[in-house]
């Protein structure tokens, strides 16, 4: 033993397990000191360095992205007003049901309940736990909600994939309100909640819808909402916050608050009493003279612009914009169904089936229909503005000098025009014979106006022309005004047959708001002004924000010039082919206008361009309707048995409406003499009274009288005390023992003369009453018919109504 | 006990009176007391919103009062002449093992499938981890006896026997010598692996290796066995899925963000929104639930967001001063036993640091290894205090520089 120690003792030296191990613990301990101590930190700050300084804004932007709740918060929609402060736009909140499958399933029914130890679901009975849940939201929902499709919503609720469906939209607050006691009991704020949104009302429905328009999801999508989408929207205001994890805030939550600004609301120019008007006179002629294309009419203030009615037919209900409500149209777009599945069959060269073809048609013809419901003919299209254009004419001839109130202008029923191989007939082919200048304009002459344009010549017609605006827009704060782009020829290419047929309004378009404007500066005392349809801008508070001062683009004639035509104008509706527009009481000047759309056959477009009261305007109306249906081709009589002109029909509705609109404005009736005689008045008491003081008593109301029998006293009088007879009746005074009948028989006055038919009936004892035709009864005007047929027996002192008639023939013309 | 004066205390006993070494004390104070703000402000928001808690403040209560229990037991622990510990290490190594196999048995405590934690008196009291003691039972183990190593006689067997030239063979080579450390490590490792905890077991081998290594075993063991242990590594991560797709989310964690990369991309975004100079103290944001339990593992993800890539360099120079001090503490220790106890327990916390950080920071895969002093944890955070404790009883008998 000892001996092999001792040699392997000399072998190891030491021969323990370690040795000089103070220096080796020292070395390693060194070694590790500089590897944990140093080295490990290295791998470590690069690291660091490399999130918190290089990525740094990357990984941020995606921390505050989770961590940031960014809520908007709407803003309200502006509400629109019109001039007298009636609510026409607004809106009110309204709500969204949403549903979230997915989370009803994890909230209610978490597959993790399903799991066994060893994490295996138990597919069967999750599934048929998941299926009852959906079955009791169903039922419940169909329970809470009225009116939702059953199969909708269940195949809504079984879609577990999808965390968002709108079980319903737009519900109200009533209806809100039980749901949201619902989501409260149940707690089922995480899958199924309430999105506010807002919707929009208008009070008058389809009230001015096109000047209106809607709101869609995009926002305002048409008229005003459209245009002052911006002013009326609002901006949007956020909320932005911390939050936690679950979605919930931080305790220490920073918010950042952007107010929404609600949007600002609108008082319009419009008056809805004068809308109302406006859209059933609208309705009323397109009834009474079966028109085919609808119809439209502005109101404005002549002087300011300020557009106080503009209706356009058809005509929606903005609340409901996508049904179509007019009949015709209805019609119109079933008719086109067809003819458009036609063109597509020919063209068709995909192989689509009938039934394809006939959904793509009807979906087309449907697009058309709306868009023409939407569309505020007024103002986005252009029409042949007729003779109502002759006012323009007249106001451009009498600015330069060319004519005068003396000159006389003969018309033989036609004219020729250098250029032109045949004659351009009058619309009175046998001529309206020497006429002064005001009855040239009072019986729409072509010819007469033929030769005015010809003094003009092409040059000055066309400074004008574009003096009164015709060639730029009117600049309406109304979107879609029609392009006047090749409404009418280039200068250099107006020739001078151009200029016959547009010096009486044919061959050319304007839109129907550049017509009025153009027409109001001819009477408003020559100033071109903007139309405009927003008076102010206002907060919510009622701050007004702008307001709209009225804008005279450019003066265009002189004060002078804009009275004397003025005054030519309003003796066409006292005495020319305006007469049915006449209305007693109120001075209304005005233009009617028959003009045929294109070259198209029985296409007529009538209008009637009105204005009251003549010697200071306060109101100017277009009003016109496309297409009154001829009783058969070629006819100049509607199916309704009107002759189709814009003085027949035009001026026969503008009248009435003008009036109410006066009236309606408070414009105060003035009778002429000869107008008193339209008017009735109560017969005062005269019995007992001498002849001499029954006549003073007569004169004062404007009524005439004569004496039967004899003596110093009056003992009867026809009509009795209180009776309204016209004005400048005769009343019957008997004297004496001399006593009125009790009864007679009516005498036949058609076909008479307004003198001889009230001369005669007041011979028989009766009184009458004229209507039908304005003061002046020319000779041509006759009665037409009596309220009483004749031979029938009436209480003497009985009012008899006959109606006169006088042909209106103006502007329509065959000009090839 | 009365104090005895100093001129009756024996050499040994005046040397264990020695001043500790202030520097490493500063340094651990410091670092205590920042993790201790930094657990209040992580876990404020998570206690906030867990309706299982008292109050926003049950984790940072909790902690300090730990925290100040820990300061005791350091202070405690620095008292105790750790020459002592060459004999009580052998208790601790049995006492730390019966503890792994009791956490075994019903007694342990089961959190999310393993049995890592025990009550500290056995039914109640706060959780600890036998594994944490099993740690420094083996590091100070490993120390007694490898300090030992020049006395200890290499064994010698007759060379008449194979069996005999073979033990010779394997003494020559040092593997006889590391037969016992082999049979008490595995013991050990065996019974983590069996709680499963594999970052204890990670930081265990850790540990008995670098005291290992420092003690002077030859490095030709530790080149074999390491690389042994990475192609087996390498072998396990190509042909298990599991390991392969948690291989793949630590290269991209964003393949499944909501599930297992969920963590690591929070705790990117935390470190990433702080940026050069932090949200400011207390302004964390991915506290608010996003970084789940961010008074844990991941509590170093706060401290950059909230204090900023500079309030992170400077906890990690504190770190880095606190292990370079231990380190000379090391090479300045009386023996060897001292030296090798601080480099085990030094490099265990260098090693734990790196781990935290480098999974913080994605730099490595997650291992589920909290950072020291600032992780909440009441008892981790006493043992690691009582182990600076043990490294300050060192310190306290290095004999004082002469003075010129």
């Amino acid at each position: 033993m000892g001996e092999r120690q001792e040699k392997t003792g000399n072998r190891t030296g030491g021969a323990t397990r370690g040795s000089h191990s103070k220096r080796v613990i020292f070395r390693r301990t060194l070694t590790l000191m500089v590897v944990c101590g140093v080295m490990l930190f290295v791998p470590l700050v690069w690291k660091l360095w490399d999130i918190a300084i290089v990525h740094h804004e990357d990984y941020q932007r995606k921390a505050s992205d989770q961590q940031t709740l960014d809520l908007s918060v709407s803003a309200s929609r502006g509400d629109i007003y019109d001039r007298n402060g009636n609510v026409m736009a607004m809106s009110a909140t309204v709500w969204d049901l949403i549903l979230s499958p997915r989370d009803l399933v994890q909230d209610k029914v978490p597959e993790k309940d399903y799991k066994d130890e060893n994490g295996n679901v138990d597919k069967a009975a999750w599934n048929a736990a998941v299926e009852a849940e959906q079955d009791r939201l169903i039922r419940d929902l169909m329970a809470l909600v009225p009116g939702l499709d059953e199969e909708r919503v269940t195949s809504q609720v079984r879609d577990t994939e999808k965390a968002y469906k709108e079980i319903k939209t737009k519900i109200e607050e009533e209806e809100a309100e039980a749901i949201r006691n619902y989501i409260v009991e149940n707690k089922t704020s995480h899958y199924l909640y309430l999105v506010a949104g807002t919707r929009r009302y208008y009070p008058y429905s389809s009230l001015a819808a096109q000047a209106l328009g809607f709101v869609n999801a995009e926002g305002g999508a048409v008229g005003i909402e459209a245009a002052y989408d911006d002013v009326l929207e609002g901006t949007a205001g956020r909320v932005v916050t911390t939050k936690t994890a679950r979605g919930t805030q931080m305790y220490n939550n920073y918010s950042e608050f952007i107010d929404a600004i609600d949007g600002y609301d609108l008082h319009l120019t419009l008056d809805t009493t004068i809308q109302s008007y406006v859209e059933k006179t609208l309705e009323e002629g397109i009834k009474e003279f079966d028109v085919q294309e609808g119809a439209f009419c502005i109101v404005m203030n002549p002087k300011t612009g300020a557009i106080l009615a503009i209706a356009s037919s058809p005509d929606f209900d903005p609340n409901n914009y996508s049904v179509i409500v007019d009949e015709l149209l209805n019609q119109e777009m079933e008719e086109a169904v067809a003819s458009i599945y036609e063109s597509l069959k020919a063209k068709d060269s995909e192989g689509l089936t009938d039934e394809e073809l006939m959904e793509q048609a009807q979906a087309q013809a449907y697009s058309d229909a709306v868009n023409t419901q939407w569309r505020s003919r007024a103002i986005d299209s252009r029409y042949e503005p007729g003779s109502t254009f002759k006012a323009v004419v007249l106001a451009a001839a009498l600015e330069e000098g060319l004519v005068s109130e003396s000159d006389t202008f003969y018309c033989p029923g036609y004219y020729n025009v250098p250029g032109w191989p045949r004659p351009i007939s009058c619309s009175k082919r046998t001529g309206h014979g020497s006429q002064t200048l005001a009855e040239a304009v009072q019986n729409s002459c072509n010819p007469a106006f033929m030769m005015i344009g010809q003094r003009l010549g092409v040059d000055t017609f066309y400074d004008y022309f574009e003096a009164f605006g015709l060639k730029e827009k009117t600049g309406i704060d109304l979107p879609g005004e029609a392009s006047t782009n090749k409404g009418i020829w280039d200068r250099s290419e107006m020739t001078g047959v151009n200029l016959a047929t547009a010096s009486f309004g044919q061959r050319f378009e304007v839109t129907p708001l550049q017509m009025i404007t153009a027409f109001s500066a001819v009477i408003n005392g020559g100033n071109l002004v903007q139309p405009y349809v927003v008076q102010s801008i206002s907060t919510k508070d009622g701050t007004v924000v702008k307001n709209t001062e009225p804008t005279i683009v450019r003066q265009v004639v002189s004060q002078e010039t804009s009275q004397r035509a003025a005054k030519i104008l309003e003796s066409v509706v006292s005495e020319g082919t305006g007469g049915k527009a006449y209305v007693p009481g109120y001075r209304i000047g005005g233009k009617t206008g028959s003009s045929e759309v294109g070259l198209e056959r029985d296409h007529t477009l009538v209008s009637f361009m009105g204005f009251a009261p003549a010697d200071d305007p306060e109101v100017i109306v277009l009003l016109a309707y496309d297409r009154p249906k001829a009783s058969s081709p070629g006819s100049n009589y509607s199916t309704t048995g009107v002759y189709i002109s814009g003085g027949n029909m035009a001026a026969l509705k503008a009248g009435p409406l003008i009036a109410d609109i006066l009236d309606y404005m408070g414009v105060e009736k003035k009778y002429t003499k000869e107008e008193s005689a339209a008017v009735d008045v109560p017969t005062p008491r005269v019995t007992g009274l001498s002849v001499a003081d029954a006549a003073k008593a007569l004169e004062k109301k404007n009524l005439k009288y004569r004496v039967v029998g004899e003596g110093d006293a009056v003992t009867h009088q026809v009509p009795a005390v209180g009776a309204s007879v016209p004005g400048g009746s005769t009343v019957v005074l008997y004297l004496g023992d001399a006593v009125p009948e009790e009864s007679g028989t009516v005498p036949n006055v058609v076909d008479l003369s307004y003198e001889a038919a009230r001369k005669k009936l007041e011979e028989a004892g009766f009184f009458m009453r004229a209507s039908g035709a304005s003061t002046y009864y020319g000779n041509t005007t006759t009665a037409e018919s009596q309220s009483i047929a004749a031979g029938e027996t009436a209480a003497i002192g009985t009012v008899i109504d006959v109606r006169f008639f006088n042909v209106v023939e103006d502007g329509a013309v065959d000009a090839g | 006990m009365a104090r005895k004066p100093k001129r009756d205390l024996t050499m040994e006993e005046q040397l264990a009176r020695g001043p500790v070494d202030l520097p490493f004390l500063m340094l651990t104070m410091m670092l205590v007391g920042i993790g201790l703000i930094m657990v209040f402000s992580a876990s404020y928001a998570s206690a906030y919103y867990d309706s299982s808690v008292s109050s926003p403040l049950f984790y940072i209560r909790r902690q300090s009062l730990f925290a100040a229990a820990g300061v005791v037991i350091m202070y405690l622990v620095s008292k105790i002449n750790y020459q002592t510990l060459r004999v009580l290490s052998i208790p601790l190594l049995i006492g730390s093992i019966v503890l792994l196999i009791l956490v075994l048995t019903p007694l342990g405590v089961d959190i999310n499938g393993a049995q890592r934690w025990m009550y500290m008196f056995l039914v109640a009291g706060p959780t600890f981890q036998p594994s944490e003691i099993a740690k420094v039972a083996v590091i100070i183990f490993f120390a007694a006896r490898l300090s030992k190593r020049d006395t200890e006689k290499k064994r010698k067997f007759t060379n008449r026997t194979l069996t005999g030239r073979t033990l010779n063979r394997l003494e020559r080579i040092g593997f006889l010598e590391l037969v016992p450390y082999g049979l008490v490590l595995g013991t050990v490792l065996v019974l983590v692996v069996l709680e499963p905890h594999m970052s204890g077991t990670i930081l265990i081998m850790v540990g008995a290796a670098s005291v290992l290594f420092a003690a002077g075993i030859h490095l030709g063991w530790f080149i074999s066995l390491g690389s042994l242990a990475v192609a087996g590594l390498t072998f396990i991560i190509f042909n298990t899925d599991y390991m392969t797709s948690r291989i793949n989310l630590w290269l991209d964690p964003w393949l499944d963000p909501r599930g297992k990369g969920y963590q690591v991309i929070q705790s990117l975004y935390a470190i990433g929104s702080g940026g050069l100079l932090g949200l400011g103290l207390g302004n964390s944001r991915q506290k608010f639930l996003y970084i789940p339990e961010p008074e844990n593992d991941f509590i170093f993800a706060i401290v950059v967001e909230e204090l900023g890539l500079v309030g992170a360099l400077v906890v990690l120079i504190l770190f880095a001063l606190l292990i370079l001090r231990g380190y000379w503490l090391a090479i300045h220790a009386r023996d060897k036993f001292g030296a090798l106890t601080i480099v085990g327990i030094i490099t265990l916390l260098a090693v734990q640091v790196f781990l935290n950080i480098g999974v913080v920071t994605n730099l490595i895969p997650n291992t589920g290894i909290s950072l020291p002093f600032f992780s909440y944890g009441g008892t981790a955070l006493m043992i690691h205090m009582a182990e600076m404790g043990v490294v300050l009883s060192i310190s306290r008998q290095i004999p004082a520089p002469k003075r010129d």
